[in-house]
């Protein structure tokens, strides 16, 4: 019972953070679209930032909780599709953490990295609606994805043996350090 | 005063209480019960009426113990609830209670809904016209067996329930002739497949050496044959097509042995999911490849757009940058005084000791007179 009320206020805080900090990039790209939005651009960035850094612990706390608020985790489709989509979230919203410390405020000045920042935090926000959709269609057999025409096909998933499942992770975890070690060097952009 | 206002509220609050019993309006569900659950309820005069339904039973009188028994039934009924729900009981008499079929011998194989309940409720189509079958085993015992329908419902909205009754369908239970062929005691039908299965349907039968087997979709007017293949130790695989999502498949055997040639009932068989076989630790493996793999995607992008190190070939700005660097330190620069042209004249001239009253002038390359010497020029 206790895991089922913290997982519910990890959820809510997780989803309404990170929710935070997808509409602020998405909000702080737009800026570049408008005459004289250069001050506002300032805050939507900053709230991103902070708001990303803030939801990226609390991501495996929800993940933890929720494991701990079910019976037999990952025992169906549809709680496995949380695992994936925990996944698609975290790593989207640590992409668009990362491009925004690794080229500072300026990111948004250059056009091709300002895209890639709110294609990262489309894919983080698309992830977060999932999530949230599959969690109210377990606990409340509705959400409000139930609008759609369709109703994705959540209760199917791609499962994978496990020990291809510890590969992927494997390849996983060795791309991603290539990428920061192997990748070209960085450097911050200016704001002029 | 007092006393009186207490009486009044608990009688109040006992009123209160009762909204929440008196009815189910929505149905109980599927299940087994005896029909003293609707007669009951329904019981008191004032709050049931006769329905105008037509039940009617169309199975044979006659079965052979321990077989099985196809009972089939249909209702007609023009006035219902708005919900349409009708509840139907299959019922050996017509006692209130102890009156399951099972209560005296048969045994319930299937009911409509694919269970094996007596007590189904189905909505009512709107042409208001319902059949059902009951597939059961019949009794050990030979002797006579009776069968009633029972139903309830509601009509309108007056809150009033209505009672119907079939007529006893009497049927004589006969022991097996030797040789009857049929299926074999401990086969049971498969209730469900798998969704997108086509692995065959084994049945077991005795005494036969010959089987057919038509299917057809529920809800479908013919059927087809399917195909049949013998097994070992009297078992038969019939190939019946894959059904899917909630798809259900009523099919029917025929057992022959050239002696006998005995019609079984329809059988229904659902569909459901295929077994989920994923594991938590597969799942937490997947999810941190898949947020690692994104990272990697997007660092590795991120590196390729920042912005480039290579400059417009109009772009000048570093050369520029870097001259201004090496470049030695100006001198100062010196204001020229202003001067007379003609002081600036005589200073260029040269004087030579060898050509004495003579100036030359380096510029013009021409001897001057010397005006300090004498001369005018």
């Amino acid at each position: 019972m206790f895991a089922q009320t913290l997982h519910h206020l990890v959820v809510g805080l997780t989803t309404g953070i990170a929710t935070l900090a997808c509409l602020c990039a998405i909000a702080a790209w737009s800026s570049n679209y408008f005459v004289g939005a250069k001050n506002a651009r300032g805050h939507f960035d900053a709230a991103a930032y902070i708001a990303g850094i803030a939801a990226l612990p609390l991501l495996p706390i929800a993940v933890l909780s929720g494991t701990a608020a079910m019976s037999d985790p990952a025992s169906d489709a549809m709680s496995y599709n949380k695992f994936l989509f925990t996944g698609l979230t975290t790593g989207f919203l640590a992409s668009m953490v990362i491009g925004r410390w690794r080229f500072g405020p300026g990111v948004w000045n250059e056009s091709r990295l300002a895209l890639l920042q709110v294609v990262s935090a489309v894919g983080a926000l698309a992830s977060i609606t999932v999530l949230g959709s599959i969690g109210a269609k377990m606990a409340l057999g509705e959400s409000t994805m139930d609008m759609l025409p369709f109703w994705p096909a959540f209760d199917d998933s791609i499962i994978v043996n496990e020990w291809i499942s510890l590969a992927l992770f494997i390849l996983g975890l060795a791309a991603m350090v290539a990428a920061f070690m192997l990748g070209p060097k960085v450097e911050r952009i200016s704001l002029n | 005063m007092r006393g009186r206002t207490l009486v009044l509220s608990t009688i109040a609050l006992m009123l209160l209480a009762t909204q929440g019993t008196v009815a189910n309006p929505g149905g109980e569900g599927d299940g087994n019960r005896d029909f003293v659950c609707g007669g009951s309820c329904h019981g008191d005069p004032a709050l049931n009426a006769p329905s105008s339904a037509i039940i009617s039973i169309t199975s044979g009188n006659t079965a052979f113990t321990g077989t099985a028994y196809q009972f089939d039934t249909t209702i007609e009924i023009q006035s219902i609830s708005h919900s349409r729900i009708l509840g139907v009981f299959l019922l050996s008499s017509t006692n209130g209670n102890g009156d399951n079929p099972e209560d005296n011998g048969w045994n319930i194989i299937q009911d409509p809904s694919g269970t094996t309940g007596n007590y189904v409720e189905v909505i009512v189509p709107t042409s208001g016209v319902v059949s059902l079958t009951w597939v059961l085993k019949a009794p050990e015992e030979v002797g006579d067996g009776n069968l009633i329908v029972a139903i309830h419902h509601g009509a309108g909205y007056e809150g009033l329930a209505y009672l119907g009754v079939s007529d006893t369908h009497s049927i004589a239970i006969n022991p097996v002739p030797a040789n009857l062929p049929g299926f074999a005691p401990d086969w049971s039908a498969p209730n469900y497949r798998v969704t997108g299965d086509t692995s065959p349907v084994s049945l077991v039968t005795q005494n036969a050496t010959e089987i057919s087997v038509e299917w057809k979709l529920e809800g479908e007017s013919f059927s087809h044959l399917a195909t049949v293949e013998a097994g070992e130790d009297d078992e038969w695989l019939a190939y019946l097509p894959a059904t899917m999502g909630d798809g259900r498949i009523v099919y029917r055997v025929t057992t022959s042995n050239g002696e006998f040639d005995v019609v079984q009932p329809w059988l229904t068989m659902g569909t459901i999911p295929p077994e989920f076989d994923g594991s938590l630790m597969g799942a937490r493996a997947q999810g941190f490849a898949g947020a690692f793999m994104i990272i990697a995607l997007m660092v590795s992008l991120q590196g390729i757009m920042q912005p480039s190190g290579r400059k417009h070939e109009l772009d000048q700005t570093e050369e520029v940058k870097s001259s201004e660097e090496t470049l030695p330190e100006p001198e100062p620069v010196v204001e020229k005084t202003p001067v007379n042209e003609a002081e600036e004249y005589r200073a260029r001239l040269v004087k030579y000791e060898e050509h004495p009253g003579l100036l030359w002038d380096p510029v013009d390359e021409e001897w001057v007179d010397d005006p300090d010497y004498g001369g005018d020029e």
